[in-house]
């Protein structure tokens, strides 16, 4: 497949980042140079939109200058930019938690369960949705982009390449026993074992 | 006084039952996908597909590849012509996230499940392992005409497990 076209680029963005079909007037300019440098891809400019709705022009240029510096190809570190650009910490916790564990279920249990963690999840994810970083469908499932659940996962992982017992959350059952198996588990790692069934090794 | 079911009790009373059956189905059916909340070029790519599937004139059992790098809108094209062209299908299936199902413990044999769910609507026949799933999911499958979209779909494991060959599938699929 190809990618999109500049002018339904531009119109995707602009539902994003204006909530209507085309950019306003004062931003039209930048809007392209935010495209084209989108790489025309339809999940970056969601992304992008969604963060760039409602913010100063200033706060664009400083988004464009970020982009201009990452490779085309390099999609994840555009998207980045978007939970870098996440308010507070409760926000960031309550993506890389989504995409580790809770991809497929109700947002409500989702909701009840963060917020068994004192982590304001009924704001918070309403904040990820609004940014399409998370996606809810009309059965009030939680979804997310695999680019973006791989993102979330990778922002995990390279904080700890090595050292599994050290990472903040471990999704794979495979790591889960390993660790376990260690009895290394630190204090503040979070396992959550949906489905997950010990084998009898 | 008119009786709407009149016009039906004219006909043939297995003609007419069918007709009813086809109907309340057809009202029933509301596993269209979610496809996206401002479709942007949607529209184009999936009438180009759907010229390539070319599904009026073939009883062959077509196969079809989507390939392009992430975010740039498989899923998103791949929903809409689920949604546009299943109900001439006699049976459909969107497996979703392929790959991240098939790497979890039991995921293998639960997509195998899934699809003999949702094409034979079946829940009385439990799979045990991915080769008796094989076997079991060619044979239901041969005789109907059925949509099956698999998405994320990595390596050649998973496409051999659940669309074995185009002998699974009834003409026309």
């Amino acid at each position: 497949m190809k990618e999109m076209d500049e002018s339904e680029s531009i119109e995707l963005f602009s539902w994003h980042a204006f909530k209507q079909a085309r950019p306003k007037e004062d931003f039209a300019g930048i809007s392209c140079n935010v495209v084209e440098y989108s790489g025309q891809l339809p999940l970056a400019l969601e992304v992008l939109g969604s963060y760039l709705f409602d913010r100063g022009i200033i706060e664009w240029k400083c988004v464009l200058e970020k982009l201009k510096r990452i490779p085309n190809d390099q999609v994840q570190k555009k998207l980045k930019i978007s939970y870098e650009g996440l308010n507070d910490d409760t926000e960031k916790e309550i993506f890389l938690d989504i995409s580790c564990f809770f991809i497929g279920m109700d947002r409500n249990d989702v909701i009840h369960i963060l917020n068994g963690s004192e982590l304001f999840a009924e704001i918070g994810v309403s904040v990820l949705v609004e940014r399409s970083l998370v996606t809810v469908n009309d059965r009030n499932r939680l979804g997310m982009h695999d680019l973006l659940r791989d993102m979330g996962r990778e922002i995990i992982r390279e904080k700890s390449p090595k050292e599994l017992e050290e990472r903040s959350r471990l999704w794979f059952n495979k790591d889960v026993v390993d660790v376990l198996s260690e009895q290394t588990v630190r204090k503040h790692m979070l396992i959550f074992c949906s489905g997950f069934k010990l084998s009898k090794a | 006084m008119h009786n709407p079911l009149l016009g039906f009790l004219n006909r043939n009373e297995n003609e007419a039952i069918k007709d009813i059956v086809a109907k309340v189905t057809c009202l029933l059916d509301k596993t269209d996908l979610f496809v996206a909340n401002n479709p942007v070029g949607v529209e184009t790519r999936v009438r180009d597909i759907i010229q390539l599937l070319d599904i009026q004139k073939s009883n062959d059992v077509l196969l079809l590849g989507m390939w392009g790098m992430g975010g740039i809108g498989k899923t998103t094209i791949a929903k809409a012509i689920y949604n546009k062209i299943g109900r001439n299908f006699e049976a459909r299936s969107f497996l979703a996230n392929t790959r991240e199902v098939w790497e979890k413990n039991v995921g293998q044999v639960s997509l195998q499940q899934q699809l003999l769910f949702d094409i034979c609507k079946e829940t009385t026949t439990k799979i045990q392992s991915i080769e008796a799933g094989k076997i079991i999911l060619k044979d239901r499958l041969c005789g109907k005409r059925v949509l099956l979209v698999l998405d994320d779909v990595s390596a050649l494991d998973q496409f051999n497990a659940l669309c074995g060959s185009r002998q699974w599938f009834g003409a026309g699929s």
